[in-house]
């Protein structure tokens, strides 16, 4: 009985709390950008990597998200967090998640857990083994330093279409 | 009700998942995409939605065809209807139908006369009558990652030469791309809302490769060899094949065609369960004539390690008599 008491307490805060503060003070906005990410051959023979407007994805192709977090309010913003889950159907390619100013970790358990990915493991047949690239569902940006009111700033990564 | 609406979602759950597997996220999915933020302020922990963007998988099309003949195939000359056989997988995402083409190659000793392409009725076994004929104008439509085999055959003229030698080059093209008026499509050639689902159709790399080449070689000469058991003798008055008992065999080589066949060897690996009689010691019969076992002094020997026999007949014309081998085996 005690133990349902206190379930029902702290469901009662945890949906009613984040309510109130997002009423109040939203001011950090979120925009996602994609692109269809191509090599393009240059005259040299060298090629180089450009976003360009997602026309005509196919299986194979690669996909880059940018996203654009601006403070719109005016106090700072402080221990930001980007998530973004990978999409399905798609990979995660390896090393392509930047951002300035933060540390970028990994989930291999659709959210539960992040860490960098020397830390990441996945069970396969009852062993432990590293995880690659292809194993991520979601990734994760920690910002090091605080949005400034009026300031923006970006991330982004790329994914390959299954 | 509540297990059977477990096992009918795991049940969709397993056909999705084998869905996914495929050769690529199929045309017309979409992939979604939404980030979210968290942040404080003034002490307070605030979340908050990207909008969500949406991208749809648009078709690509693909497809490989190879060849599946070991090698050069062997011709007469003339030959009526004389098949390759090819296969065709659609490696794309879509279900796509491919129009089939054959194109003599130069830089070879003669052409074929084009024929027929025929649809394998799915034995894998060539057969005009059973097999339908491949309709270009209706071809048949593959879905991702499914193949069909095509028999693509000719007619080969007459007074060539023995391995004389012809290439015929054999291409898919996409329908779409075709009906489209694009009948020779880059990687990356786009038909506007060709694709499954009203997507577009994109050309993909290994379409804009898709061909493969085979080769008829004339082979006016044929030589075949036949083995037969000419008698056993059990040594105790009777017939039956028990240890101890002579095996007599006969090997008949046969020459046919026009022209000579050249270093004819003929040779026999006997089985662990027989020995030539008698060993190096014993003889092979070529042609009525009784030859040594022993290998260097003529064109007869045996190897007891391997229990080889081996006769070396040289240059035979075709048309002559046939060349019999005679010897008698031992049963271990």
């Amino acid at each position: 009985m005690t133990n349902i008491k206190r379930f029902i307490k702290k469901a009662l805060i945890l949906t009613v709390l984040p309510a109130i503060s997002v009423s109040a003070l939203a001011q950090v906005e979120l925009k996602t950008e994609m692109y269809k990410v191509v090599e393009v051959q240059k005259d040299n023979g060298t090629s180089k990597i450009e976003w360009v407007k997602p026309d005509s994805i196919t299986p194979g192709d690669r996909v880059g998200y940018r996203i654009v977090v601006e403070n719109k309010g005016d106090k700072p913003a402080d221990d930001i967090v980007l998530n973004n889950p990978v999409p399905e159907n798609t990979i995660y390619v390896a090393g392509s998640a930047r951002g300035a100013n933060s540390s970028i970790v990994f989930s291999v358990d659709q959210g539960k857990t992040f860490a960098t990915p020397e830390k990441l493991f996945i069970l396969k047949n009852g062993k432990k083994l590293p995880a690659s690239a292809k194993d991520y569902s979601n990734v994760r940006w920690v910002l090091t330093s605080s949005l400034k009111a009026g300031e923006k700033g970006s991330v982004q990564y790329i994914v390959q279409v299954k | 009700m509540n297990k059977l609406i477990t096992w009918t979602s795991l049940f969709l759950a397993s056909l999705f998942a084998m869905q996914t597997q495929a050769e690529g996220t199929g045309a017309g999915v979409e992939i979604s995409n939404q980030a979210s933020v968290s942040y404080d302020v003034g002490g307070s922990t605030i979340t908050a939605n990207s909008e969500t963007v949406t991208i749809t998988v648009q078709e690509l099309i693909n497809v490989t065809i190879i060849s599946q003949d070991s090698g050069n195939v062997s011709v007469s000359s003339p030959e009526t209807g004389a098949e390759l056989k090819f296969q065709v997988t659609n490696t794309g995402n879509g279900n796509e139908a491919f129009i089939i083409s054959q194109v003599n190659i130069g830089g070879d000793e003669f052409d074929v006369t084009l024929s027929t392409i025929y649809l394998d009725d799915g034995d894998g076994i060539f057969d005009p009558n059973v097999d339908a004929v491949y309709d270009n104008s209706a071809p048949t439509s593959i879905a991702p990652d499914e193949s069909i085999t095509v028999w693509v055959t000719s007619d080969i003229p007459d007074s060539l030469t023995n391995n004389d030698s012809a290439d015929v080059q054999v291409a898919a093209l996409s329908k779409t791309f075709s009906d489209d008026g694009q009948t020779n499509p880059d990687a990356g050639d786009v038909v506007t809302d060709g694709g499954d689902s009203t997507t577009d159709a994109v050309y993909g790399t290994a379409a804009a490769n898709a061909d493969d080449t085979a080769t008829f070689v004339v082979s006016a000469i044929q030589v075949t060899i036949a083995k037969a058991i000419s008698a056993i003798d059990d040594q105790l008055g009777g017939s039956h094949p028990v240890p101890g008992a002579e095996v007599g065999y006969s090997l008949t080589v046969t020459v046919t065609g026009t022209g000579d066949a050249e270093n004819i060897t003929a040779s026999d690996p006997l089985p662990e369960e027989l020995a030539l009689k008698d060993g190096i010691s014993g003889t092979i019969n070529v042609d009525g004539v009784d030859k040594t076992a022993v290998s260097g002094d003529d064109n007869a020997s045996y190897d007891a390690n391997t229990r080889t026999i081996t006769v070396e007949l040289g240059t035979i014309t075709a048309g002559s008599a046939d060349s019999v081998i005679t010897f008698t085996t031992v049963i271990q």
